[in-house]
C-alpha cells in the first residue's frame, strides 16, 4: 500500500466516508482507494474530532477485520493517528485513548464472538473451559465423520437408494459424495437458520414433484429463468428491428427479424399462459428459413448483419432451445420426481453427518468456529414475542449495544448471514459503517456470501447511505482507463454478480502522487499495475503469487509477468 | 549405482523422464508410500485387470472369441471372476466391508460394459483374443517371454520386462494389437510419446515384434495396432433426454472407443463397414477422397514404423542417462501439465516453481511428431 494521503489530501467522498455519522454507511471501496487508511482515519475521526453526541473513547469502538494480521494493522493505524493528534494538542484525554488501545475490541469475527461465548457461557449453560477445535483437526475430523459415515450408509441400505445416489451422482466413486456433503453441511452452517433451510429444502421438492411447475415454488424459478432470458432475447431482436426499420437495403433483415419476434412471441405467449406443452412443441417443431442473402453490405451496415446472426444462433442453439424450453409439463415433472429420492437421501446425508459431527465435538469438548458464531448468536438474540421468525437482541447484545457506540466492518463483501446477524444485534441503530468492495471477493470456500453487499448496496434502506470510493492511489490514469474498458466489457451482472458501470470507476486522483516518484533512484514501476516499487519487493511479491499458485498444479504459465 | 546391463520396466523409464529425482527417490532410495488399509486405486486397478485377465483367458480356452460369445456366457463368468477375485486380494479387503462389496459390485458392472463393448468392436473387426497378461522378462510368471533387450547409444545394455494386458491377433495376417487396460484417462499422446514420458504402449509392439518365433507364430509379427481401453465409464451429460444414446441402438455400446495408434492399412480389420466418414469402431475419419482426418488414430506405415524406431531410441537414450547417475530434481512441464500434483516425493524434492523452473518441453503437433520421428530416425 502506499502512504495514505495526508490528511489535508483526502478526496471528497473519502471525506464523507470518513465524517459521516448518524446512519448506517455501506462504502464500496475499489482497490487502492485506500479503503483502510479511511478506516483507521474514521476510528481517529469518531474517537477525536466527531461531533459530541458521536464522539467515543477507543473502547466503545467494535472494529471487525477479516484477518488477525489485519486487526493489528488496523491498531496500529488507529494508534498511529491517535499519536500524530496527541502530538499537536498535547490533549490529556487523547493519552488516555492511547492507553486504552490495546484493550480495544478490533480484531476478527470469530475473536469476538469467542469473548461473547466465554462472556456469556453461563446464558448458553456451557462449560466456560471450551477448547477450540484446530481448522486441521476440524478437516480430519470431518473427513473420517463422514467417512464413517458412508461406511455405514453401505451397511444399512435398506431399499438401495443410497447406492443408487452413488451409481447415479457420484460414478460409483463415493470420494466427491463425501465432500459434498461437508461442503453442503458447512454452508448451510453459515445460515441463522439451518434447520429452516432444510426442512424448506425438503418441501420444495416434494412439491415440485407433485403439482404443476406454476404451483411450485422451484417450478415458479424455473419459468421466471425462462422468462427473462426470452425477454431479454425479445427485447434484443427488437432493438435490431428498430435499427433496420431505418434502412431500405435492409428491408430482407427487418423481415427476418420480424419472422423471429413472432416465433419468439409465440414462446412468450405460451410461457405466459403458463402452457409448457405448447412452448416445448413450438420450440421442438421451430424452423426458421435461411438467413436472407445481401451481397455488398457497406461496412457501417456489417454489425446489423453480425446482429441478426448471433440472435439466430441465439434462438436455434442457445440454452433456451436445447435445453429450457424443451421439456414439456410431465417431463419437467417426471425430472423432478427422478432426483426426488436421491435429493432426499442426500440431504439425509447431510443431516446425519451434522450430528454425528457435532456429537463427535461434544465428546472431545471441542467447539469449532462456527459452532463459537453459532453460540454467540444465541447468547445474543431472542425470538421476538410477536414474530418468530425475527431476531431481537436479548440481554446481552443489549450490554454491548450500551458498550459500542460504533460497529466498523471492514471486507463486508465477505460476510455471511451468520456473523452479518451478529452484528446486527451488538450495533446500535444507525451506527454501522461497512466498507468491502465486491470485486475483490475471494472467499467463496470460506462461506463468505458476497449477496449480502450487493443486496445492502442495491437496497440503500433508510438511515443508510452508500459512498463510492473510486479514486485509485496505485495506478496511473491510462492504465486506470484500460481497466475500466476491460472490466466494464466483462463485468456484467450475470457474470460478476455486479453490473461494472460509471459508479465503480477507477479513476486517478487529480494529482497523481507518482509523477514525483518516478524518477527517484533504484525504483521502477511494474508493467502491470505500475506501483511503484523496488526491484527487491517486486521480486518478493512474485515469489508470493507463484508459490500460492503453483501447488494447486494448474494455470502457472506466464505468472511471471503478471504478478500484481 | 544402476550398472549396465541395466533391467527397468518400462513405466521406471517413464517416470525418469518425468523427473530423474523422483525415479532416483522411488527405485533408487526405494522410499514407497505407506500402506493404506483402505482400497486403493491400485487395488482396484487389480480387480479390473484380474477379473479380465481370466475373463480372456476363459475365452481363450474355450475356443470362442469375443464377436461370438453370448451376453449371459460373459455376464456370468465376469460374475464368477469377481467373486474369486474378491476372495483372493488381500486378505479379503473386497469383501470386508458393505462399501468395499458395493465397489466389488461396481467394478463388475463397469466390467459389464466394457466387455459389451468390446465384443461389439470385435463384431466389426477382424482381430480375436490371442494372449491374457502376457509377461516378458518375468521369470516367476507363466509363459513368460524372455527381457527385452536393446543396446544404447552408449554401448550400454538395458533390459526391460513388464506384461501386456492383451494381445489380439489376425491369424491369416500373423498381424497383431496391443491393449492396455487404463482406469481412466484417454488418447495416445504423441507428444509425450516423443518426449518419453508415456512409452508403454509401443514399446510392447517392438516387444511382440520380435517374438513371433517364442509364441510359436511361423512368419514374424507386424505390428497393427496398440489401444488403450478405458474402464472407467463416465455418466453422459444431455441436453435432452431425446439426445440420449438408447441402450437398443447398435451405436450404445460402442461409445466408448478404444484409443491409441494403428497402421491405416489395418482400418478395415478393425472397422469392417466404413467406407468414408466418422468410424463407429475407433477414432478414425476417412475423408471424401480417400485421406485420413487429421484427428484420427490412424497413422501411414512409415510414420508408424518411424515412431516406434523412435521409441527404441528414447528408451536407450534415457537409459544412458540414469547409468550415468543423472538424478536432478527436473520435473518437466508439458502445456499446463507437470509430473509434480501426483508426486509423492513433493517433501523430500523441495522444488519451487519460481526458483528453480520446470523443464519446459515443447508442446508438438501430431503432425510435428510423425515429421520429427520421420526426420530423427531417417539420419540415424
Amino acid at each position: 500500500m502506499p502512504d495514505a494521503p495526508a490528511a489535508t489530501r483526502w478526496t471528497p467522498q473519502q471525506k464523507l466516508a470518513i465524517e459521516t455519522t448518524g446512519q448506517n454507511l455501506l462504502v464500496s471501496a475499489a482497490a487502492g482507494s485506500g479503503k483502510t487508511s479511511v478506516l483507521a482515519e474514521r476510528c481517529a475521526y469518531l474517537i477525536c474530532d466527531a461531533p459530541p453526541a458521536e464522539r467515543c473513547n477507543v473502547n466503545e469502538l467494535l472494529v471487525v477485520t477479516f484477518t488477525v494480521a489485519a486487526a493489528q494493522e488496523m491498531r496500529l493505524r488507529i494508534a498511529t493517528a491517535l499519536h500524530k493528534r496527541y502530538q499537536q494538542t498535547q490533549d490529556d484525554r487523547l493519552a488516555r485513548q492511547l492507553t486504552l488501545i490495546d484493550r480495544a475490541a478490533i480484531g476478527t469475527i470469530d475473536g469476538f464472538c469467542n469473548s461473547v461465548v466465554r462472556q456469556w457461557f453461563h446464558v448458553l449453560a456451557i462449560d466456560p473451559n471450551f477448547q477450540m477445535l484446530s481448522q486441521e483437526e476440524g478437516l480430519l475430523m470431518r473427513r473420517e465423520v463422514a467417512r464413517q459415515l458412508l461406511e455405514d450408509r453401505y451397511e444399512k441400505d435398506d431399499h438401495g437408494a443410497f447406492q443408487r445416489l452413488v451409481d447415479r451422482y457420484a460414478d460409483g466413486n463415493d470420494a466427491s459424495l463425501r465432500q459434498q456433503v461437508i461442503r453442503t453441511n458447512d454452508l448451510i452452517g453459515s445460515l441463522v437458520r439451518p434447520r429452516t433451510w432444510m426442512s424448506n429444502a425438503r418441501r420444495r421438492l416434494g412439491e415440485a414433484s407433485e403439482k404443476p411447475l406454476r404451483d411450485s415454488e422451484l417450478g415458479r424459478s424455473v419459468l421466471e429463468r425462462i422468462g427473462n432470458q426470452l425477454d431479454s432475447l425479445i427485447a434484443r431482436s427488437m432493438r435490431l428491428a428498430d435499427r433496420l426499420q431505418s434502412c431500405d437495403r435492409l428491408v430482407k433483415y427487418l423481415d427476418d427479424t420480424t419472422e423471429i419476434l413472432a416465433c419468439l412471441s409465440g414462446w412468450r405467449d405460451a410461457l405466459s399462459a403458463g402452457d409448457l406443452d405448447s412452448l416445448s412443441e413450438q420450440v421442438k417443431t421451430l424452423s426458421l428459413p435461411e438467413m436472407p442473402r445481401l451481397v455488398k453490405l457497406p461496412p457501417q451496415e456489417e454489425p446489423l448483419r453480425e446482429e441478426l446472426k448471433a440472435i439466430r444462433k441465439e434462438v436455434k442453439e442457445g440454452a433456451l432451445t436445447t435445453t429450457l424450453c424443451r421439456f414439456s409439463e410431465a417431463e419437467w415433472r417426471d425430472g423432478m420426481n427422478r432426483i426426488l429420492e436421491p435429493a432426499n437421501v442426500f440431504l439425509d446425508l447431510v443431516e446425519q453427518f451434522h450430528e454425528r459431527y457435532q456429537t463427535g465435538k461434544n465428546e472431545l469438548r471441542v467447539l469449532d468456529f462456527n459452532d463459537l458464531e453459532r453460540l454467540a448468536l444465541r447468547a445474543l438474540s431472542e425470538r421476538d414475542a410477536q414474530d418468530e421468525a425475527t431476531l431481537v437482541p436479548s440481554a446481552a447484545a443489549r450490554t454491548y449495544r450500551e458498550q459500542f457506540k460504533h460497529v466498523l466492518v471492514d471486507e463486508y463483501q465477505d460476510i455471511n448471514e451468520l456473523q452479518d446477524s451478529i452484528l446486527g444485534l451488538v450495533a446500535r441503530d444507525r451506527s454501522q459503517f461497512c466498507v468491502g468492495d465486491v470485486k475483490q471477493s475471494i472467499y467463496r470456500f470460506r462461506l463468505a456470501d458476497p449477496h449480502r453487499f450487493i443486496a445492502r448496496y442495491k437496497r440503500r434502506n433508510d438511515g443508510e447511505a452508500v459512498i463510492d470510493l473510486q479514486t485509485n492511489f496505485r495506478s496511473r490514469a491510462p492504465l486506470l482507463s484500460t481497466l475500466n474498458g476491460i472490466f466494464a466489457a466483462l463485468m456484467t451482472e450475470a457474470a460478476g454478480e455486479i453490473e461494472y458501470d460509471r459508479s465503480h470507476y477507477l479513476t486517478p486522483p487529480e494529482q497523481s502522487p507518482y509523477a514525483q516518484h518516478t524518477s527517484m533512484g533504484r525504483t521502477l514501476s511494474c508493467t502491470c499495475c505500475q506501483k511503484i516499487q523496488t526491484p527487491r519487493a517486486m521480486r518478493k511479491r512474485a515469489r508470493r503469487a507463484m508459490t500460492w499458485i503453483a501447488p494447486s498444479g494448474k494455470r502457472r504459465s506466464s505468472l511471471r509477468e503478471s504478478v500484481c | 549405482m544402476f550398472p549396465s546391463p541395466f533391467h527397468a520396466s518400462v513405466s521406471r523409464i517413464e517416470t525418469f523422464a518425468s523427473c530423474p529425482f523422483r525415479h532416483f527417490v522411488r527405485y533408487g532410495l526405494k522410499l514407497a508410500e505407506r500402506e493404506q488399509e483402505d482400497v486403493t486405486a491400485l487395488d482396484l486397478g487389480n480387480v479390473y485387470h484380474g477379473i479380465l485377465e481370466k475373463l480372456v483367458r476363459q475365452v481363450l480356452a474355450q475356443r470362442l472369441d469375443f464377436a461370438s460369445m453370448d451376453e449371459s456366457f460373459a455376464s456370468t463368468q465376469i460374475q464368477t471372476f469377481a467373486e474369486q477375485i474378491g476372495r483372493s486380494l488381500r486378505n479379503e479387503l473386497m469383501l470386508s466391508t458393505a462399501r468395499n462389496q458395493y465397489l466389488l459390485q461396481h467394478v463388475e458392472k463397469t466390467i459389464g460394459q466394457v466387455v459389451d463393448g468390446q465384443r461389439a468392436c470385435a463384431r466389426r473387426g477382424k482381430f480375436k483374443p490371442w494372449k491374457a497378461e502376457l509377461a516378458f522378462g518375468i521369470s516367476d510368471a507363466p509363459d513368460s517371454l524372455p527381457a527385452f533387450e536393446l543396446p544404447t547409444p552408449n554401448g550400454n545394455i538395458v533390459t526391460l520386462h513388464g506384461k501386456i494386458d492383451r494381445v489380439d491377433l489376425i491369424e491369416d495376417q500373423a498381424a497383431f494389437a496391443v491393449i492396455d487396460y487404463k482406469l481412466s484417462g484417454n488418447a495416445l499422446d504423441l507428444k509425450r510419446v516423443y518426449h518419453g514420458i508415456s512409452l508403454q504402449l509401443l514399446t510392447y509392439l517392438l516387444v511382440l515384434q520380435n517374438a513371433g518365433q517364442q509364441l510359436g507364430q511361423a512368419q514374424p509379427l507386424t505390428p497393427a495396432a496398440a489401444f488403450y481401453v478405458k474402464l472407467l465409464r463416465k455418466l453422459e451429460a444431455v441436453a435432452h433426454p431425446d439426445e440420449a444414446t438408447k441402450p437398443d441402438d447398435q451405436k450404445f455400446d460402442l461409445k466408448v472407443k478404444p484409443r491409441g495408434i494403428f497402421d491405416r492399412r489395418f482400418a478395415s480389420a478393425l472397422d469392417d463397414q466404413l467406407e468414408s466418414g466418422q468410424s463407429d469402431v475407433v477414432q478414425l475419419f476417412i475423408k471424401k477422397d480417400g485421406g485420413v482426418g487429421s484427428k484420427s488414430d490412424a497413422a501411414e506405415p512409415e510414420p508408424f514404423a518411424a515412431l516406434l524406431a523412435l521409441v527404441r531410441r528414447r528408451i536407450g537414450e534415457l537409459a544412458d542417462e540414469i547409468i550415468d547417475g543423472q538424478i536432478s530434481v527436473a520435473p518437466y512441464r508439458l502445456g499446463l501439465t507437470t509430473p509434480c500434483p501426483t508426486c509423492a516425493y513433493r517433501a523430500v524434492c523441495r522444488f519451487d516453481p519460481v526458483t528453480d523452473g520446470y523443464r519446459s518441453l515443447a508442446s508438438l503437433s501430431r503432425e510435428q511428431v510423425i515429421e520429427r520421428a520421420v526426420e530423427e530416425v531417417g539420419h540415424a
